[in-house]
């Protein structure tokens, strides 16, 4: 009676007993297979671990657009959705291009990806290799994004480099100074068979097509004059700079730039130079202090440290001209207010009168 | 029937009677096995066989390292060890410099899989000279496809920005998909640690090992360009693309790294392409005017005699050589000397 009930069982509660009286060849065959076929593939799986070949289980991209089918799941609604309050461009939503203007987006210009930003920590993460030059002339943060129609495609990188003599050095690092620099208000550029690269008060830009065809071209063309209206930080342009290039005419890359140790004074800092078109090697200078009494105080130690080489002609206390005892060149430095301003080498002391009486011609206009 | 307490569930179940030796030997295994177990837990960290960790670093998973093949094949006897096709298209020059050197044919068998390593470092369009030319990673790839009849190629790089993005703009993923070739991205499954004997800075280092699995053959195939840290990016410094990481940082010791990498891997061949030379503003560029068009396709077995010739020939740097290349000699990865060892064809 019990032995019958235990055959009808389905579990068997005495878990080692065995209730069954024969087992057939197949059953008794199979388990200790089945046991070895699981101990292979555990011991396959941990040999293999990460290290399996890409080119036996990777499944190419071409395979999986061959195999794909077209899924229903979205329908493209009736109308683009709009955020309330934003505008439209030429029946696009306007798209968020961070401080970048959002209008170069349109025209068939797509943006290409989304707005890429990266600062002094990451800027290596775009520029590998290169990122040391642009963080030794003051970079603070990268706005990056690509344009895209059809096949062509434009890239723009906008870099803040923190004040404008940081961006100009940067340009003449790069050698921007060897080519023909234009002018667009406040922005310098020099054009590129694919683009354009030039500064804007704190910024230093890059535009590059992917091809020279006329599309790429007039886009970066475009580019150039929505860049011109970018609002700048860091100081603007500085006011001897600006008395350069606009009420003297000097041209970009006749001006230079010293940031450390003008006339290898450590306390002169920030001068700016100029040919003073004399045919020679003389030139003009001019430099902005924080106030005036800092000037005074750099005109006094600027006289003082040249009289060692120099013969004072006259010595006023806002003027001085002097001669190199052995070259016999005048050097004849001015201040008003925060600016100092003169003319180092010039052949005679007419020359240079004539020359302060320019630069202080066009600093009462300025 | 109502069961009581004290019943037999099972009418099989026969109760077992513990006596007083088995109640003994069982109370010392279990002391036994408790004593072990509170040893191993509680002994201090530099008993023997204690597991105790108080740190937590001896519980860390130990990463393997690996080494990579020699993949290096010995060139056919008579021929120089750097080989420089001039004139006519791209395919002429590539053409010409891998018949100088002994024939394609002599370096990779029908049935090998070819790892072919571009420099696509930066998402910048070809003709700004910072990434591999796509035209030559084509017609190589196709002479590795129908000349050598070669199972698979394979192309792999690991740049820092969007891999996506730079095999895209770069023409490359373009010229390799039109010849044939398959792409191999960076996954953060890809990388293992790589172990290069006398490497100073990547003796045990992360590496994009995933392509190189079940490889035959490793071809390098890189731009001349100028580079703002190490003067020079050719040949060698490519490989810094199969590094994983933050190797940025190695951006210190430039020449030490790039060095190092002379050793990391021995390629079947590298070809450094002097089509579009940047001469300036390297490595990203950005201005067309700084990429000079040249006439040479270079084909190596000895990558530092390779670099020094376009540092001197291409790069018009003369022979003031980047530091990397006399370290390379040091470690033993070719001579910078490549006079005697070089041959152009015209």
């Amino acid at each position: 009676m019990a032995g019958r009930k235990q055959d009808d069982k389905i579990l068997n509660p005495l878990k080692r007993k065995i209730l069954r009286r024969r087992f057939s060849t197949a059953e008794l065959v199979f388990g200790p297979l089945f046991l070895v076929l699981l101990v292979l593939v555990g011991a396959w799986i941990v040999l293999q671990k990460n290290n399996y070949d890409p080119g036996e289980r990777d499944i190419a991209f071409t395979q999986l657009q061959e195999d794909s089918v077209e899924d229903n799941l979205y329908r493209r609604p009736v109308e683009l959705w709009i955020e309330p309050g934003t505008a439209l461009a030429g029946g696009v939503p306007s798209v968020d291009l961070g401080i970048l203007p959002s209008s170069l987006v349109g025209e068939g210009w797509q943006l290409d990806g989304r707005l890429e930003s990266y600062d002094a920590s990451n800027l290596y993460e775009k520029i590998n290799g290169a990122a040391e030059q642009y963080l030794a002339y003051g970079f603070t943060e990268l706005n990056y994004v690509t344009l895209a129609q059809g096949d062509n495609f434009i890239t723009l990188e906008l870099y803040d480099q923190t004040s404008f003599p940081n961006v100009l050095g940067l340009f003449s690092a790069q050698g921007g100074g060897t080519h023909e620099v234009k002018k667009n208000g406040d922005m310098f550029y020099f054009t590129t068979p694919i683009g354009a690269i030039g500064g804007l008060g704190n910024y230093y830009f890059k535009i590059s097509g992917n091809n020279e065809s006329d599309p790429v071209v007039e886009k970066a063309m475009s580019m150039v004059q929505e860049l011109a209206a970018l609002p700048v930080s860091g100081g603007g342009i500085p006011l001897p700079y600006r008395m350069l290039t606009d009420r003297l005419d000097v041209a970009f890359k006749q001006i230079s730039y010293i940031k450390d140790n003008a006339f290898q004074y450590d306390f002169l800092t920030e001068f700016w130079f100029a040919p003073l078109g004399d045919g020679g090697d003389a030139r003009i200078f001019l430099h902005q202090a924080g106030s005036a009494d800092e000037a005074a105080a750099r005109f006094g130690s600027l006289v003082e440290e040249q009289a060692y080489e120099y013969e004072l002609q006259v010595n006023e206390p806002e003027r001085a001209v002097l001669q190199h005892e052995y070259l016999k060149t005048i050097f004849a430095v001015s201040r008003r207010g925060d600016m100092i301003y003169g003319v180092d080498g010039a052949g005679d002391p007419a020359a240079a009168e004539a020359a302060l009486a320019r630069i202080e011609e066009v600093m009462t206009g300025a | 029937m109502p069961r009581r307490r004290g019943d037999i569930q099972n009418p099989d179940y026969v109760k077992d009677t513990l006596d007083r030796r088995s109640f003994l030997k069982k109370s010392a295994g279990l002391a036994g096995l408790t004593g072990a177990a509170a040893y191993l837990g509680l002994a201090p960290e530099n008993w023997p066989l204690s597991l105790k960790d108080i740190t937590g670093r001896r519980s860390e998973p130990t990463v393997e390292s690996f080494r990579l093949t020699d993949y290096r094949v010995p060139p056919p006897p008579g021929v120089k060890d750097v080989v420089v096709g001039r004139g006519g298209t791209v395919e002429q020059r590539l053409a010409k410099a891998l018949d100088g050197i002994g024939g394609l044919t002599h370096y990779i068998k029908p049935g090998d899989i070819v790892l072919v390593k571009p420099n696509v470092a930066f998402d910048r369009s070809p003709n700004l000279g910072a990434t591999s030319n796509p035209e030559t990673m084509d017609r190589l790839i196709r002479m590795l496809l129908v000349d050598c009849k070669v199972q698979e190629v394979r192309v792999a790089d690991n740049p820092i920005e969007s891999p996506s993005d730079c095999f895209v703009k770069s023409g490359i993923a373009g010229a390799v998909d039109q010849a044939g070739g398959r792409i191999y991205l960076p996954d953060s499954n890809a990388f293992r640690m790589l172990n290069t004997p006398g490497a100073t800075l990547i003796e045990n280092w992360w590496f994009m090992h995933r392509p190189l699995t079940n490889v035959d053959k490793v071809i390098g195939i890189a731009p001349v360009k100028d580079h703002n840290l190490c003067s020079a990016s050719m040949g060698i410094k490519n490989w810094y693309g199969l590094l994983g990481g933050r190797r940025n940082q190695f951006h210190q010791d430039i020449h030490e790294i790039v060095s190092d990498l002379s050793i990391m891997i021995r390629p079947t061949l590298t070809i450094l392409d002097g089509s579009n030379i940047l001469m300036s503003n390297g490595p990203t560029g950005g201005d067309p005017s700084n990429v000079k068009k040249g006439d040479a396709v270079m084909v190596a077995t000895d990558p530092v005699a390779q670099d020094a010739w376009a540092f001197e020939h291409l790069l018009e740097r003369g022979t003031d050589y980047p530091e990397y290349l006399h370290r390379s000699e040091e470690k033993g990865s070719g001579r910078v000397d490549w006079r005697g060892r070089l041959e152009e064809l015209v």
